[in-house]
């Protein structure tokens, strides 16, 4: 008599294998010591190997204790521009507009020398707001704005990874 | 709030409202990363990077199935993608060493016997490699079907069942050998350590 595979005999342990196949190792276990034995074995090895992975009491203590709602909202929720990060924005883009007195904008605004801080500063949203126009007239802006940016962009993925780490 | 409102105000933009289901599942899905990974802080961290990844792919949910398999597979392959990268660090189990397990020698402890140190079978599970290991807690500890984890893991059910059948093969001679030989990991003939008993 030809003995059933022992891993055709899993499958049908697990209940895995078609009608067909389930009919017909059914008809060879009703026939079959060694394999009826061999089935048996196999069920109390899949208890076993079962109640070995359960949980033991202080495994569940520790699930039922932690709390991850804390961490886990934390992380998703959007989080508001941190004024560190907000100020080195401000001052990559201070020397954007220094280069932007610097050149041909200079007759744009008007004035024909540097100016101090204070008027750089005030006068920082309307030299980006006019820098489109500056840029289709080229200058010294389009080969540093672009690395200016992706420099404060960097500075500001590195300063909220920190606050994502859960060990933080 | 119920599971599915939750999901939708998370949609809508109410991060708050994940908490909701942080809290049903955070569970289970601890108990999982546990089993899968042997460590309860590595445990903690893959669970929650389960649940962040959810929330970031919340849109790719489809509320007509239920959210626990889908939550449960995003919590499996952060497991698997951690085993991967700490494998590369550990030395693997010889190649092909399962796949030339065969049928264990007559008169072998059945594993219903080796299997009531749970610790030592908790440590042997460890050993396997991910994609055995996977199949064995997904079965075993899940109590996934066969179908189930061939979803999850994107592997054939013949696969899975072969996995499984190898899995328990090398289980049960790794826990013969500890008996034989507590500590000694290097015996390497099994047939005549149990024949001797």
């Amino acid at each position: 008599m030809t003995h059933l595979d022992r891993t055709l005999l899993q499958r049908y342990l697990a209940g895995e294998l078609d009608l067909m196949a389930t009919e017909e190792a059914g008809s060879h276990l009703a026939v079959c010591p060694a394999c009826s034995q061999a089935l048996a074995e196999l069920a109390a090895d899949d208890a076993a190997l079962a109640g070995a992975l359960a949980l033991d009491e202080s495994e569940q203590a520790w699930v039922s204790s932690l709390d991850l709602t804390g961490p886990v909202l934390q992380q998703i929720r959007p989080r508001p521009v941190a004024w560190q990060t907000f100020i080195i924005c401000v001052l990559a883009l201070a020397p954007v507009v220094y280069a932007f007195r610097m050149t041909a904008g200079l007759a744009r605004f008007g004035r024909p020398s540097l100016g101090s801080l204070p008027d750089l500063i005030r006068e920082l949203v309307p030299a980006l707001l006019d820098l489109s126009g500056y840029l289709s007239n080229g200058g010294l802006i389009p080969k540093i704005w672009p690395a200016l940016l992706l420099g404060a962009v960097l500075v500001f993925r590195r300063h909220t990874k920190k606050e994502d780490s859960p060990h933080a | 709030m119920d599971e599915q409102e939750a999901i939708r105000r998370c949609l809508a933009g109410d991060a708050d409202a994940f908490g909701v289901l942080v809290r049903q599942y955070q569970a289970p899905v601890l108990a999982l990363c546990l089993r899968m990974t042997g460590s309860r802080e590595d445990g903690a961290d893959l669970a929650q990077q389960a649940f962040v990844q959810a929330f970031r792919h919340l849109e790719q949910y489809d509320p007509a199935l239920p959210f626990k398999p889908w939550l449960f597979k995003i919590a499996t392959n952060a497991c698997i993608g951690f085993l991967r990268r700490k494998r590369r660090d550990q030395v693997p189990l010889e190649d092909g060493a399962l796949e030339r397990i065969g049928v264990p020698a007559d008169g072998a402890p059945a594993l219903a016997e080796l299997a009531e140190d749970r610790e030592r079978v908790r440590e042997a599970v460890a050993e396997l490699p991910q994609q055995y290991r996977t199949a064995v807690v997904l079965h075993y500890f899940q109590g996934l079907t066969y179908q189930e984890i061939a979803r999850q893991t994107g592997l054939s059910i013949g696969t899975i069942s072969t996995h499984l059948y190898r899995a328990k093969q090398w289980l049960k001679r790794r826990l013969t050998e500890e008996e034989v030989a507590p500590g000694d990991s290097s015996r390497s003939h099994l047939a005549a350590a149990v024949s001797g008993r």
